[in-house]
């Protein structure tokens, strides 16, 4: 290394010094949010360890046996980890319980609800949802309820068609006994439906427990939005000072690797830091990561020392993207739209599974979806070799394109 | 009047001087293009799960209808229909499918013994590991199966009946079941304000709408930190000093106005906008409050760096508190001083739209102490 | 059309400005007074504190204690006075890069006064006419300072503050802004400056050296070397 090259570095480094304790301040803010959210996403139940608490409310005319009886498999269903608590109440408590966040939604039964079905004079009943913006648990909830209510249905079509039956033609059988008999074998066949299937495990998992992708969807978000934070230390004013540099034979490449390093090592050092505290915000918190339990301690090693080379490949592109961008506004607005597309197509908001094929093909291809991959297959103890080539590979290759860009700018 | 036209001048100038940064007008092209490359691609084969499904006997007409049930209609769940069970098994060994639905060739036989004897297998599931999301599958695949298992349980409880299996033949039994059929839903969604929830959505493009809105804020808190260097710079320094603490203020609303229409345009190509008319007024109270907000920061600041330093902290309380993917009811206190909580919440509530408005007075006033106090200090 | 600067005369009393940042007293009583028609020249060492004098003539930064008379009314605590008398020109070019030179003026000028002002008034004296549809990224360093102290002076302020006027200005730009600035004066404006620069010192018809906080007067007679002793270190 020349010797401009190393008085450039260390100049560079001094910098980094004296912005480590703000960047390592939002570092760890960063760390919380998403240990926060891992919290939020987990929301242990300290009564029911296994399951997650739907609280809904339930207003209007509960008065119905048949109602009661639907409304107690609700709330013992059994095939899932969500568990589901009813509470009886006023219609004007549930909105306040719904707008305070206390309730995940209500059901309002109208009056006469079973007799209206009785008499073909059908009065749904509504569940009111979140007062916002329909999001996923909408969407899928809604399929569930539409799923339930064809279960309603044919239930209803059965015991109707049964009781009619009974009506005209069977002496001596009152049609409502006949029909109450026939819910009870519902019930036992609603509750018992897991016979039905033959579930068979094949054991070929190579996929991780949801809190093992997140922890690795987390890590590829945070190592994406830190970027933000190093804006006073890489976001450039002016081109002056380069232009001075590059006349007094520090060529663009040069400065680019000494800028680099001193970028890479504040990210390094904050990087170090953040896994020594988050990991034991995790275990203070209650949040257990599968993979890493049953992980020997040095492949535990291995997976923190693989969040360098995603650390170093992250670093590079956000290098890179200040390099097109020099305004510290415009860098940051740049950094913040790369970090939600890619930390979107890649899959640490939603699971890259949810994505259509196109958009997976596409996310698999970016530095963040790369990323996602190694650390992953890390996790799951897999090979990573071409995996770790690839993330250097993007690296040189941020690296060289911002090389190219700054001897552009020092030539225009 | 003249005041008036004074003010429209500099919002004019002032917005004119955003539109001529090259990262502005750019993310202004891109917010729109954006919108419309998701609400395409999602347009594509999607699903929370992916399961193969195949026939033993295709000709079998139980697991035919089943498997036509499953088929119909919009789904969160993506199914792959096979021609062989070995295919669907495949499928989830290589990695297309989390799992294998295979209905087996004796499903109406194996129906009736369930209902007789309650055991019977009808459908081999094969899955690679058991999750939450399968087991929510399984509850769609019971639906689909419900049908005609529904219809087994009614014939062979009437038979037990003294003397009706003698009575009726087969049609006549169908046409007692279907008699009561109804098409309707008995369970529909709403919203708090009454509004039905109309599930056009796929769950891809659910947190556009969030997202957007975060963008809307970081413009507001990108302009603030030009404050701090236009403050540096004495750019306005010859506005008298009232209109000069007004000044950021504006300089917030013209960053995130035509950010905003940017918005609203996108949320109309991705399909997003319900209520035209409330959607703009929701969107004006919401750039009112993200532009309050900004300057709430941006006075308690001390400098552009400590601004900068804020911001990926900011828009990453933001993205976990505020409904944007899910809803988390935790830390309410924290997201009633987040803009785009009121935002996502008052989509479909007009309480939290007043809730806003007032959130937005009691930031300005407070922005202007907090700016007060540095201008004291200074 | 000259300047009518000239109908309104007055005389300029500065009187004891203070101002602290933390543990440091920038000024300590900085007094001095001026008429309209004389330009004073106020120098300092660096950091002596002559940008905050300024600033806070011009209303820009609170001080401590002091007042700044203008014709018996304390500018200092009647600000719409005050920004009706005073025009401050800070040291940088406090000017929107994006927008065109014409764009700029209109923040500050009322459309009939910038209409005349292009035609016949400081506007044209200037010479901003030349260049009006230019970004003002794209003006030269003199074109800059033209444009700013154009913009200063939408109200055909009285009394002009300028800090280092014609830093970092070529020949041609510097020279083109001291014959305005020599006009200004005559008729009838006052214009404090603060400067390092020989040409400026020599427009200047009382000089005052900045130097513990304080003003005191020095008779400016061209030899550099006597005024480096007299202004201290920094």
């Amino acid at each position: 290394m020349s010797g401009k090259c190393k008085s450039y570095l260390l100049l560079q480094l001094k910098r980094g010094l004296k912005l480590m304790p703000q960047v390592l301040i939002v570092t760890l803010l960063l760390a919380l949010c998403a240990v926060l959210a891992g919290l939020m996403l987990s929301d242990l139940d300290e009564a029911d360890g296994a399951k997650q608490k739907i609280e809904i409310g339930v207003v209007g005319d509960t008065k119905d046996t048949y109602l009661n009886i639907g409304l107690y498999a609700l709330e013992h269903l059994d095939s899932s980890r969500f568990s589901v608590r009813l509470q009886t109440m006023e219609e004007q408590e549930a909105r306040t319980a719904l707008y305070a966040g206390r309730l995940t939604g209500y059901l309002v039964i109208p009056e006469d609800f079973v007799e209206g079905m009785v008499n073909g004079d059908h009065h749904p009943i509504t569940y009111v949802t979140s007062t916002g913006a329909t999001g996923f648990g909408t969407i899928v909830a809604e399929e569930l309820a539409s799923d339930i209510s064809r279960l309603l249905l044919e239930t209803e079509n059965a015991i109707y068609g049964a009781q009619a039956f009974t009506r005209q033609y069977i002496d001596g059988v009152d049609p409502y006994d006949a029909g109450q008999a026939l819910v009870e074998r519902y019930m036992r066949l609603v509750l018992n439906r897991n016979r039905l299937f033959e579930v068979e495990t094949i054991g070929t998992a190579d996929s991780l427990s949801p809190e093992g992708y997140y922890l690795c969807g987390m890590a590829v978000a945070m190592l994406l939005l830190w970027g933000i934070s190093c804006s006073p230390l890489i976001s450039r004013r002016s081109n002056e000072l380069c232009g001075i540099l590059n006349a007094n034979g520090l060529e663009g490449a040069g400065q680019i690797l000494s800028e680099f390093a001193a970028f890479f090592l504040l990210m390094l050092f904050t990087l170090l830091c953040v896994m020594l505290l988050a990991g034991d915000a995790l275990w203070q918190f209650g949040i257990r990561i599968p993979e890493l339990s049953a992980l020997k301690g040095e492949n535990r090693l291995r997976f923190c020392l693989e969040l360098i080379p995603v650390g170093a490949m992250l670093s590079a592109l956000s290098f890179f993207l200040y390099e097109l961008l020099p305004g510290t506004v415009g860098g940051i607005l740049l950094q913040f739209l790369n970090a939600v597309a890619q930390g979107y197509l890649a899959g640490c908001f939603y699971p890259s599974s949810f994505l259509p094929e196109g958009m997976r093909m596409v996310g698999n291809i970016l530095p963040a979806g790369v990323a996602m991959g190694l650390l992953k297959s890390g996790l799951g103890d897999r090979p990573v070799l071409w995996r770790l080539l690839s993330v250097l590979g993007y690296t040189i290759l941020f690296l060289l394109l911002s090389a190219a860009v700054r001897r552009h700018r020092l030539r225009a | 009047m003249k005041k008036m036209r004074r003010l429209l001048l500099w919002y004019g100038l002032l917005t004119k001087r955003q539109l001529k940064r090259p990262a502005y007008l750019a993310l202004l092209l891109l917010v729109p293009l954006l919108a419309l490359a998701v609400a395409l691609s999602v347009r594509q084969d999607s699903g929370i799960v992916t399961v193969a499904v195949a026939c033993e006997d295709p000709a079998d007409p139980v697991s035919a209808a089943a498997v036509d049930r499953l088929l119909s209609g919009k789904s969160v769940l993506r199914f792959l229909t096979c021609a062989e069970a070995e295919d669907a098994k495949n499928a989830v060994i290589h990695g297309e499918a989390d799992a294998a639905w295979i209905f087996r060739a004796d499903t109406g036989e194996m129906l009736e013994r369930y209902v007789q004897k309650g055991r019977g297998t009808i459908v081999t599931v094969i899955e690679r590991e058991d999750n939450v999301f399968l087991k929510l599958a399984r509850e769609k695949l019971y639906a689909a199966v419900y049908p005609d298992l529904s219809y087994t349980m009614f014939r062979r409880f009437l038979e037990t009946l003294p003397g009706a299996s003698q009575l009726l033949g087969e049609q006549e039994l169908r046409g007692y079941y279907e008699s009561g059929t109804m098409d309707e839903e008995i369970v529909h969604f709403a919203y708090a304000d009454g509004s039905e929830v109309q599930n056009a959505d796929s769950y891809l493009v659910a947190p556009l709408r969030g997202l957007l809105s975060l963008l809307i804020v970081l413009c507001g808190l990108a302009s603030g930190m030009y404050c701090f260097r236009e403050e540096r710079e004495e750019t306005f320094v010859w506005l008298p000093a009232g209109k000069r603490r007004l000044l950021p203020l504006v300089s917030h609303m013209t960053a995130i106005f035509p950010v905003a229409a940017a918005v609203l345009l996108a949320l109309t190509v991705g399909g997003l906008l319900a209520n035209p008319v409330y959607e703009l007024l929701l969107m004006l109270c919401f750039s009112m409050a993200s532009a309050a907000f900004c300057e709430l920061i941006r006075s308690f600041c001390p400098s552009e760096a400590q601004m900068g330093a804020l911001i990926p902290v900011l828009m990453v309380a933001m993205l976990v508190l505020c409904p944007v993917f899910l809803n988390f009811r935790l830390l309410r206190p924290v997201q009633y001083l987040l803009p785009p909580f009121y935002y996502l919440n008052a989509v479909h509530s007009a309480a939290y739209l007043c809730g806003m408005m007032l959130y937005t007075a009691a930031a300005v006033v407070l922005a202007m102490v907090f700016s007060g106090m540095k201008r004291r200090r200074a | 059309m000259e300047n009518d600067i000239s109908l309104h005369p007055g005389d300029a009393r500065i009187l004891q400005i203070a101002k602290r940042y933390g543990h440091k007293q920038v000024l300590s009583g900085a007094s001095f007074s001026a008429q309209s028609g004389t330009c004073v020249g106020i120098l300092g060492a660096n950091g002596s504190g002559k940008s905050t004098l300024l600033r806070i003539l011009a209303g820009v930064l609170r001080p401590d204690g002091g007042s700044f008379f203008w014709n018996g009314t304390d500018l200092l605590k009647d600000r719409a006075a005050g920004t009706q008398t005073v025009a401050y020109v800070p040291q940088g070019t406090p000017l929107i890069e994006e927008l065109t030179a014409l764009d700029n003026l209109r923040l500050w000028y009322e459309k009939a006064n910038l209409q005349v002002s292009l035609e016949e008034g400081v506007l044209r004296e200037l010479g901003i006419h030349e260049f009006l549809k230019t970004p003002a990224s794209k003006l030269s360093g003199g074109m800059k300072k033209r444009l700013s102290i154009g913009c200063a002076l939408s109200k055909d302020q009285p009394v002009l503050l300028l800090d280092e006027p014609t830093a970092a200005l070529d020949l041609a730009g510097k020279e083109r802004i001291l014959r305005y600035f020599d006009r200004f004066r005559s008729n009838g404006g006052l214009l404090v400056i603060a400067t390092h620069d020989q040409r400026e010192l020599e427009l200047c018809d009382s000089w005052l050296i900045l130097r513990d906080g304080q003003l005191r007067p020095y008779v400016y007679d061209g030899d550099i070397r006597r005024l480096t002793d007299s202004l201290g270190e920094p």
